[in-house]
């Protein structure tokens, strides 16, 4: 063979591997869905790894966690994908209850493992599609970035709920459930409160539920802060005779979060929301 | 037995309960124009805390800039009754908003303290997608929700007042900017014609980038009284200074006229000192601008003698 030919299967030789290399290079980076400035995903850092196995104890929870993953790690950016069991474009109230979870688990990140500095939450229905998008820059007045380590409560759940029962003023709708667990998708030491209360309908819920729902809300902080219950989520819903939760609320008294769903009918106007418009109609 | 005596200190509203007093409902002044991808201004919060009926926890206001509804992200400052500071947030409805069940997140933030301004933004950002409205607090970005509207949309920069019209409101939304094109470069609001409000409320040009929101200056407006040791405390927030603050010891539907003049503030509170103490001497006030007179208000004490 000549030299020519030689230095022809080198040249060659050299093309084939370059273009491997970048192949490989390709697909790694389509993996971790990253930017320059991210590492494939069998490259993350050990910072990296532990956030994405935090999440992952998560799902062990019940939380529908479809995909976790770095987008950078400096400033860190995560994104977190939720599976619904909508087959529409419409999320489920089930939907609110887990993005809370995932969301307020991003932000507590810190406290067990590395900071994460924002975060994007999708929700994807069974077809696919994403039905649901935010993403949260998690700057210094996050009420969650400034978090202290718990103790062991003062009382327990049953005391706690004793209290609860005794003070909460649910304004002439029964309480049909109450509910306490410590830890979970919570912090050890930190609890999970769910009270449903039962209206006959709509007509009925509409006459008390402004008062109903920032009363309650006020009642379990001013428990929580005078007692030290450590409840770091109160729930309440309101349930229909047809067992349908007109109303619910969910309130964290860690991240300042509050989250609620209101069915069609009810005259919810507890909250700030915009005018009434006047001007030309938003088209 | 030594006898103890004790003087009662009531606080009587002459007039009744005002007018225009809904339960749950909502009361809006400010701002609000359409086509825009973005809206921002500087909301200050009142130099003392507003008077809010008592006696819940669902009386209050908002100071906020906002898309219009039904899918929308909004961001700015609320005060509830029971509060000791405003508190910034923003919020969203951007699920299911005009169908069932509506889904909303309210992410409350540090607080605002009083006599303070802060920029609050509300962005469409067509590079975190379609549908992507942002909320930024003091040049900060704080969230977007990328499944809101398309732009452009109609925005609103407003005060919102829950649960009682008797509330009081005092903002000023200073420096304010809109963004009529999505590339383009922030403008000056209209404010001679995007101005609304609702009665008794008042949303007033003050220049250009500024306009404030107070209480009209209607016949009978609210005047609130309160107690602070041996002192009475008058609140008002209509904005017609100066104010003349009247008093009669004996007869509550009095004329005000020069003998009765107490002070003439120009600010929207007065501090009577020493009001309070003496069972023989009652005091009742009126407040009246160059157009108006407030409602009625007083206090009156007497002496229990309790039995053996």
């Amino acid at each position: 063979m000549s030299a020519r030919s030689n230095l022809l299967m080198i040249l060659a030789l050299a093309v084939i591997t370059a273009l491997f290399i970048a192949v490989l290079f390709s697909r790694g980076a389509l993996q971790s869905g990253a930017t320059a400035s991210n590492p494939p995903v069998g490259k993350l850092s050990p910072t990296g790894q532990e956030l994405i196995s935090s999440f992952t104890a998560l799902k062990n929870l019940g939380i529908p966690i479809k995909e976790v993953s770095i987008l950078s790690e400096s400033p860190m950016e995560v994104q977190i994908t939720l599976q619904s069991t909508s087959q529409s474009e419409v999320a489920t109230v089930d939907d609110m209850w887990n993005k809370h979870i995932a969301a307020r688990w991003a932000e507590l990140a810190y406290l067990t493992g590395p900071r994460v500095d924002s975060y994007q939450l999708h929700l994807v229905n069974t077809n696919g599609n994403v039905i649901g998008s935010e993403k949260v820059f998690l700057n210094s007045d996050y009420p969650s970035q400034h978090l202290a380590t718990v103790e062991a409560a003062a009382m327990d759940e049953k005391a706690i709920l004793a209290i609860l029962q005794e003070q909460l003023d649910f304004l002439g709708m029964t309480p049909i459930l109450w509910k306490a667990a410590t830890g979970g998708v919570v912090r050890d030491n930190t609890k999970v409160i769910e009270v449903d209360v039962s209206t006959p309908d709509i007509e009925t819920a509409n006459r008390t539920i402004n008062l109903l729902v920032p009363d309650v809300s006020r009642a379990v902080q001013r428990i929580n802060a005078k007692t030290g219950a450590q409840i770091a989520i109160f729930r309440l819903r309101v349930i229909d005779a047809n067992n349908t939760a007109l109303v619910d609320y969910i309130l964290d008294l860690e991240t300042g979060t509050e989250v609620w769903s209101v069915e069609r009918g009810v005259d919810a106007n507890w909250y700030p929301k915009p005018a009434p418009t006047r001007s030309q109609p938003t088209p | 037995m030594r006898r103890r005596i004790i003087a009662i200190f009531f606080i009587v509203v002459l007039c009744g309960v005002a007018t225009g007093s809904i339960a749950f409902a909502n009361w809006y002044a400010g701002y609000e124009d359409y086509n825009l991808y973005g809206a921002w201004a500087t909301i200050w919060t009142p130099s003392w805390p507003p008077y809010t009926d008592p006696p819940d926890v669902t009386s209050g206001q908002s100071n906020w800039v906002s898309t219009a509804g039904p899918y929308w992200v909004q961001t700015g400052w609320l005060y509830d009754h029971g509060d000791t500071v405003p508190t910034r947030y923003w919020e969203y409805c951007a699920q299911n908003c005009d169908t069932n069940p509506a889904q909303y997140r309210l992410q409350k933030l540090s607080s605002q303290d009083w006599n303070t301004g802060v920029k609050y933004s509300v962005e469409y950002d067509g590079t975190q997608g379609p549908l992507a409205w942002c909320a930024w607090i003091a040049g900060v970005r704080e969230m977007c929700k990328t499944d809101v509207r398309s732009a452009p949309s109609t925005m609103q920069i407003q005060t919102e007042v829950q649960h009682s019209s008797n509330n009081h409101i005092d903002t000023a939304f200073a420096g304010m900017r809109i963004l009529p094109t999505e590339s383009g470069v922030w403008t000056y609001p209209n404010l001679d014609s995007h101005l609304t409000a609702d009665s008794p409320y008042a949303a007033v040009r003050i220049s250009s980038e500024q306009f404030n929101t107070r209480c009209q200056a209607l016949s009978g407006f609210h005047l609130a009284i309160r107690r602070s040791g041996s002192d009475v405390w008058l609140d008002w927030c209509v904005s017609e200074p100066p104010y003349e603050v009247h008093t009669n010891t004996y007869d509550p539907y009095f004329s005000p006229w020069w003998g009765t003049l107490i002070s003439t503030p120009t600010v929207n509170r007065y501090q009577h000192v020493g009001a309070l103490g003496d069972p023989s001497i009652h005091h009742f006030y009126v407040i009246r601008t160059n157009s108006t007179v407030s409602k009625r208000v007083g206090e009156f004490e007497y002496t229990l003698v309790p039995g053996n």
